[in-house]
């Protein structure tokens, strides 16, 4: 059985990038820690394909609070 | 073997998606040591109403005041006290064998959802307790602790969801039989945690360390 993607969206080539995509389906909205958690992967590498959903409109990335620890949310669109 | 590879990314997928949406850290042992509490403090109690009863002309009554009421209040609550921090410690242990944080999106949810009926179960038993009005405490606690469970279950294993269904079926049932509220509140508190709890032990607890 071999499927044919042929409309398979780039963005989603990365498996991270996959990934994340599968839990912002599944939930409204996850939160950055969490999801970093559930990745296995660092801040800064999930933040750098965050960025990269986020340029291809995505997902939208929102500062829940403003003080420290920040707290991100990320949204499916 | 493209397939292969294909089959278990999906399978990990849907994993990934599975954990983020719900608890999987539950301890189900805790379920079995709330039982425990619950009958030991069901039995503790019953050795209190026995002692309260009395003889008179009228037959045998309990001498049913306040001062009992609140042994029992206390009791009740040394078993809630126990067993809340019993599910927490199993919970954390099983969730650092995993690797997982005990305090996520899911865990957040699971208790924001569960709170509220509980919550509610809880001041409306209080208030019974205040008012003396004694036969409908263990139907309240059933009833509104088996709703809170089934509006946990959607953020954790979907067993509780039954379990919760059967408290407040139990709940309805003992509703029925104003003088057993002791006994039902064993069977729900006691002996339903120790099967579902038992269950789940051997379902979730105890996964292989190649998972």
């Amino acid at each position: 059985m071999k499927a044919a993607l042929t409309n398979f969206d780039k963005a989603f080539e990365n498996r991270i990038r996959l990934q994340a995509m599968s839990v912002l389906v599944a939930n409204e909205s996850y939160d950055f820690n969490s999801l970093k958690d559930l990745l296995n992967v660092t801040d800064g590498n999930l933040a750098s394909h965050l960025k990269a959903l986020e340029k291809e409109e995505y997902i939208t990335v929102n500062l829940i609070k403003a003080d420290s620890p920040s707290q991100f949310l990320i949204s499916c669109i | 073997m493209e397939d292969k590879n294909a089959l278990a990314e999906l399978s990990s997928i849907k994993s990934i998606m599975e954990r983020s949406t719900r608890f999987i850290s539950l301890s189900g042992l805790s379920g079995v040591m709330a039982g425990i509490y619950a009958l030991i403090g069901a039995g503790l109690a019953y050795k209190l109403l026995y002692k309260a009863e009395v003889e008179s002309e009228a037959g045998i009554y309990n001498d049913f005041n306040q001062n009992l009421a609140d042994k029992l209040f206390f009791i009740a609550l040394a078993v809630l006290v126990l067993s809340v921090a019993t599910g927490i410690w199993l919970t954390y242990r099983k969730a650092k064998r995993k690797g997982q944080h005990i305090w996520n999106q899911s865990s957040r949810l699971l208790l924001a959802n569960g709170a509220l009926p509980l919550f509610t179960g809880g001041c409306f038993v209080l208030i019974l307790l205040f008012k003396g009005d004694f036969a409908l405490i263990a139907p309240g606690c059933l009833i509104f602790y088996g709703l809170s469970l089934v509006a946990a279950s959607q953020y954790t294993f979907g067993d509780v969801k039954w379990l919760g269904i059967c408290e407040i079926g139990l709940g309805l049932i003992s509703t029925l039989f104003p003088g057993f509220g002791l006994y039902f509140w064993a069977l729900g508190f006691g002996v339903l945690h120790i099967v579902y709890g038992t269950i789940m032990h051997f379902k979730y607890d105890r996964e292989s360390s190649a998972n």
